[in-house]
């Protein structure tokens, strides 16, 4: 990841990663009306094994209402996701207003990143299966 | 009569530049709505031109506004396909879920004028929210493949026209599927030309989060539409 000095593009792309953030949030009622209707995981309901998606919606709708345990417990990944997206939404405008730099994500990752990254997503797998999610 | 001085020879002015491809016409200077049609036209019968024509530079507003107003168009297609063929699509709802189908019975409704003009407001900006999400998956996902030789926004670039295929919501129940399937096919050309990245990483930046992490996200957001007018429903 380079760090550079923020151009007109970086700025709207800051400020459509709020505007998503602040919306997300706002469509809270019609995401905890919604969830209610959602299918189960087919993945789990055919193999009885947890996919790497388990628990996402009762991780989201746990975090809708304010518990955060419950939601890392559901699905650590998905939550940290859904937490960066908001804060990172909420953080990237002002943080480019007050002059900081922008993150280019471009070119090809160091292996130390891609191992991090991998390595996440598999613990975060077996956590799923180990805790029968 | 004075004599004019000798004009002395001065450097060659530059050759004139070749002109380059024109852009998509949805991205002109001048580019008023109507411009929406030829570049949709572009992207429907030449997607690979299309996406080669697509600019990297010009103001992302564009290219979001697109998306936006296919959006829009698609969710009145679809509000009004709801509308006219309810009762098939419940017929055939009925069909394939056989018994099950009682379970749900008590949410389904015709949707009144209220829920479509409402649903009308609400369905690009959950796309947006959408938008957004997916293309920071798949853009970290060609990150890691090694593919993403451009920056974020490219990807955003790619995914905004995509949507394009949302209009083959003009087909009455089918044209969900086959937008979806199209979808998929634009965006791996898109990211192939935008990204200058062989074809093959573009495809498994698309199928893997498909594969790996949101097959039932994917499920999901397929019912979600039928369930969040249902909800809508509950909630009036």
């Amino acid at each position: 990841m380079n760090w550079q000095s923020p151009g007109r593009e970086d700025r709207q792309v800051a400020w459509l990663w709020a505007l998503c953030a602040v919306l997300a949030v706002a469509f809270r009622p019609l995401w905890l009306a919604a969830a209610g209707y959602l299918p189960s995981c087919p993945w789990h309901a055919w193999t009885g094994w947890a996919c790497p998606g388990c628990g996402t919606t009762r991780a989201i709708v746990s975090l809708l209402q304010g518990r955060v345990t419950a939601a890392l417990a559901f699905n650590p990944l998905a939550t940290l996701g859904a937490m960066g997206f908001v804060a990172g939404g909420i953080l990237a405008p002002v943080w480019l207003a007050c002059g900081g730099s922008a993150p280019s994500l471009a070119g090809r990752p160091s292996p130390l990143i891609a191992a991090i990254a991998g390595t996440g997503f598999l613990a975060n797998w077996a956590w799923l299966v180990a805790s029968g999610v | 009569m004075s004599e004019q001085p000798p004009i002395e020879p001065g450097p060659l002015p530059p050759p004139p530049q070749p002109p380059g491809p024109p852009g998509l016409p949805w991205e002109e200077p001048s580019a008023g709505l109507g411009s929406i049609v030829p570049t949709a036209l572009a992207f429907v019968t030449r997607p690979s031109s299309a996406y080669a024509q697509m600019s990297l530079t010009v103001d992302l507003i564009r290219p979001l506004a697109y998306f936006v107003a296919c959006a829009l168009a698609a969710a009145c297609v679809s509000q009004l396909w709801g509308f006219l063929l309810y009762d098939t699509m419940i017929r055939i709802v009925r069909s394939l879920m056989g018994s099950q189908f009682e379970r749900f019975e008590q949410f389904v409704h015709r949707p009144g004028a209220l829920q479509i003009a409402f649903g009308l407001v609400i369905t690009p900006l959950v796309i947006l929210i959408a938008l957004f999400i997916w293309s920071g998956i798949v853009h970290l996902t060609l990150t890691l493949l090694g593919g993403a030789n451009r920056g974020f926004s490219a990807t955003l670039r790619v995914m905004c026209y995509a949507q394009t295929s949302q209009l083959a919501v003009v087909f009455p129940l089918v044209g969900g599927l086959i937008g979806f399937v199209w979808r998929i096919v634009l965006e791996i050309i898109g990211l192939s030309q935008a990204h200058k990245t062989e074809p093959w990483k573009a495809a498994l930046a698309i199928f893997l989060p498909m594969l790996l992490c949101c097959l039932c996200l994917i499920l999901g957001a397929v019912a979600f539409g039928a369930a969040a007018a249902q909800a809508l429903q509950n909630l009036k």
